[in-house]
């Protein structure tokens, strides 16, 4: 086995382990708190799968985490570790509600179409003051991307409650989003539409653009090391923007693209908090487009059964937190089985050094 | 207008700007800390929920106020130790670590306050009790000072006595000398025989001590119920505004009073109709040119140095 099935192979393991000790954890807690942990468990692990809406609610929580998730493979691809896809989460949402009601000249796809294009834009745009001021004055990258995403907030709600606000709804929310901009629904009597299509195509997208483009292969080696990447000619502050661009773009689509069908109204009075599961996502991916549909799916899985273990016994459905903060803490810690893999490694080259010699002698 | 300028300029709202800056106090100091020691904590916000949840709860089941201040000052404590051990010992990601653990938190005071109180959003099922204001003798007697100083919760004023505490800790004592020297360079640290890894635990572990008085100020002297995300990102503008002062412990906190002063003029121009939403933005924008201006300043000062030494070799150079 070489070095790099072995580091593949860990990773593996590591990640099942992860998800296995936050499991074994939430059951656990389950057993404590419950008075009827058969069922509570039972509705939590298979509740999902019992009826066609509940699978549907499954996709429906699917459908956002694998934007965000792919937001923050993209964003943080080149080693920036920014929070952008927070706040370009949420004004992708509003950009789209906003230009979708604002904009009666034109309607139908045609709008949807207007509305797409303006928030991927708007939202690129917006994910790249982090990087930029880090680049040009050395600030946190990080902590700039944080406080901004409140500026992004503030600045959307002040939009969202002066122009967009329906006051004569009873329903507290924006205007109704106009139907002729909505996505066709692709399974009946649920609320998944072609934004879960749209979704899996970002997903071979970006793994294409990542693995199979000069960018893709400029961002990675930058992110696998910024000094080399500079030494060997590679215009690093260009990629790095293009990486953020991409990002911003890519959280922001994902907000913009509940708001043809799966909501009808606006009404997001803070922020989602899906950029900081779309880090969750993409660590559980291990930063890899190609793995964002199976993590997404099993963040969806685990919420959705959580919400119905919640409605249907005394379990609240917080508990999911638990487990998620337990499997990013052991998927995240590098430390965690490094000294089996270290045994193993050196076994491997010491029986690979054996081998050869017994062929030479 | 005239009606803005009457509401801010008055010695009650002198006071409330002490009064909402003193969680931000405790927040910048508790991130100053762990800065110093080479550790962005984004926990300080969780670490405030748990203990402000825990003097709560163990008020109200013991009905010792002492005991349920350490209580809240230990869990915090052990939030610090925990980031630590994961992000130090478990070599985690600074940024997932954090996530990880304010996910957890999140959680785990919603299931804590439903075990215990049987509701999700606060405490106001229990009762908790209130860690007492202080008039302060003499102040309190001169006519315009005292209704600003005088009055304030206790934990306002050790906020304060914190400020000078963390100043003399960090550059006064063997252990500030060892957090700050960590931080800087923790090779250069470790070549020189010192663990790296302990001094920044220890860090960590002031900070959540820090974090921790913040937490029960929200529910215990501010107010005297827990409120469910209460902190409301206060433990992020104290990064912010440890970022803004420089990681000097008088500057964190004069940024933490601009803070407040920004949010107490929000409260003002809210009930003056003005465009709120912007007035709330005004902070997180002064934090983020405060950030900016001070991260320009440093670049050109080194810009400086660099020139300066350069021009001084080739002076050395030419001279030979």
């Amino acid at each position: 086995m070489s070095n790099k099935q072995l580091n593949s192979l860990f990773s593996f393991v590591k990640t099942i382990l992860a998800i296995l000790i936050a499991m074994v954890v939430a059951f656990i807690i389950i057993l404590v708190v419950s008075d009827g942990p058969a069922e509570a468990l039972y509705s939590f692990l298979v509740g999902p799968l019992t009826t066609v809406r509940r699978f549907g609610n499954l996709l429906e929580n699917t459908i956002p985490l694998i934007f965000v998730g792919l937001g923050v493979c993209l964003l943080w691809s080149t080693g920036m570790r920014t929070l952008s896809g927070e706040g370009t989460y949420y004004f992708g949402g509003l950009f789209a509600a906003l230009i979708t009601i604002k904009l009666t000249a034109i309607s139908g796809y045609g709008l949807t179409l207007t509305a797409t294009l303006g928030v991927i834009i708007v939202c690129g745009i917006l994910a790249l003051l982090p990087v930029v001021v880090n680049y040009k004055y050395g600030t946190d990258a990080f902590v700039v991307s944080l406080l901004f995403n409140y500026v992004m907030f503030y600045a959307g709600n002040y939009i969202f409650t002066n122009y967009l606000m329906d006051i004569n709804s009873t329903s507290s929310g924006s205007y109704l989003l106009p139907e002729s901009t909505f996505l066709p629904v692709l399974i009946p009597k649920t609320n998944v539409d072609a934004s879960l299509i749209v979704a899996l195509v970002m997903i071979i997208l970006t793994w294409f653009f990542m693995y199979r483009t000069k960018w893709g292969h400029r961002i990675r080696l930058i992110g696998a090391n910024r000094e080399h990447a500079r030494y060997i000619g590679i215009n690093v502050f260009r990629m790095i923007l293009l990486a953020q661009f991409l990002g911003g773009a890519m959280s922001g689509l994902g907000g913009g693209i509940s708001m043809f069908g799966y909501n009808t109204r606006f009404a997001w009075f803070s922020l989602t908090n899906l950029g900081w599961d779309g880090i969750m996502v993409a660590t559980l991916a291990r930063y890899k487009p190609q793995y964002i549909l199976l993590s997404a799916l099993f963040l969806g899985y685990v919420r959705t059964g959580a919400d119905i273990m919640n409605r249907s016994s005394d379990v609240p459905s917080e508990i999911v937190m638990i487990i998620q903060a337990i499997m990013i803490l052991f998927i995240g810690a590098t430390a965690f089985l490094s000294g089996t893999q270290q045994k193993l490694r050196v076994r491997y080259s010491m029986r690979r050094k054996a081998e050869t010699a017994a062929k030479e002698g | 207008m005239s009606g803005i300028w009457s509401s801010i300029l008055t010695a009650s709202f002198l006071f409330t700007i002490i009064r909402v800056s003193t969680p931000l106090i405790f927040a910048s100091m508790s991130s100053l800390v762990a800065r110093r020691g080479g550790v962005t904590n984004i926990t300080i916000d969780s670490t405030m929920l748990m203990s402000a949840l825990t003097g709560v709860l163990v008020s109200h089941y013991t009905g010792n106020l002492f005991l349920s201040i350490v209580a809240g000052m230990i869990v915090g404590i052990i939030m610090g130790v925990f980031m630590g051990y994961f992000h130090i010992m478990m070599r985690t990601n600074m940024i997932l670590t954090g996530v990880a653990i304010n996910t957890f938190t999140n959680g785990a005071t919603v299931m804590f306050l439903y075990a215990f109180t049987g509701d999700k959003g606060s405490s106001s099922n229990i009762s908790s009790m209130a860690i007492p204001n202080w008039e302060i003798p003499l102040i309190k007697d001169i006519p315009i000072l005292g209704d600003i100083l005088s009055g304030h919760n206790a934990l306002t004023y050790i906020a304060f006595v914190m400020v000078i505490l963390c100043w003399f800790l960090m550059y006064r004592t063997p252990l500030g000398l060892r957090i700050r020297a960590v931080g800087e360079n923790d090779k250069a640290a470790r070549s020189v025989g010192e663990s790296p890894t302990r001094v920044k635990l220890t860090a960590l572990a002031l900070s959540g001590f820090f974090a921790s008085l913040g937490g029960l100020y929200m529910s215990m002297g501010n107010m005297t119920v827990f409120i469910t995300g209460m902190t409301a990102g206060r433990g992020f503008i104290g990064v912010a505004a440890d970022s803004m002062g420089r990681g000097n412990p008088v500057g964190a906190m004069l940024a933490s009073l601009l803070f407040g002063t920004a949010s107490a003029v929000a409260n003002v121009l809210q009930i003056n109709s003005f465009p709120t939403d912007l007035v709330m933005a005004i902070p997180y924008v002064v934090s983020i040119l405060g950030i900016i201006i001070y991260s320009a300043r440093e670049k050109h000062k080194q810009q400086r140095l660099v020139r300066q030494g350069i021009a001084q070799a080739e002076r050395l150079a030419a001279g030979k």
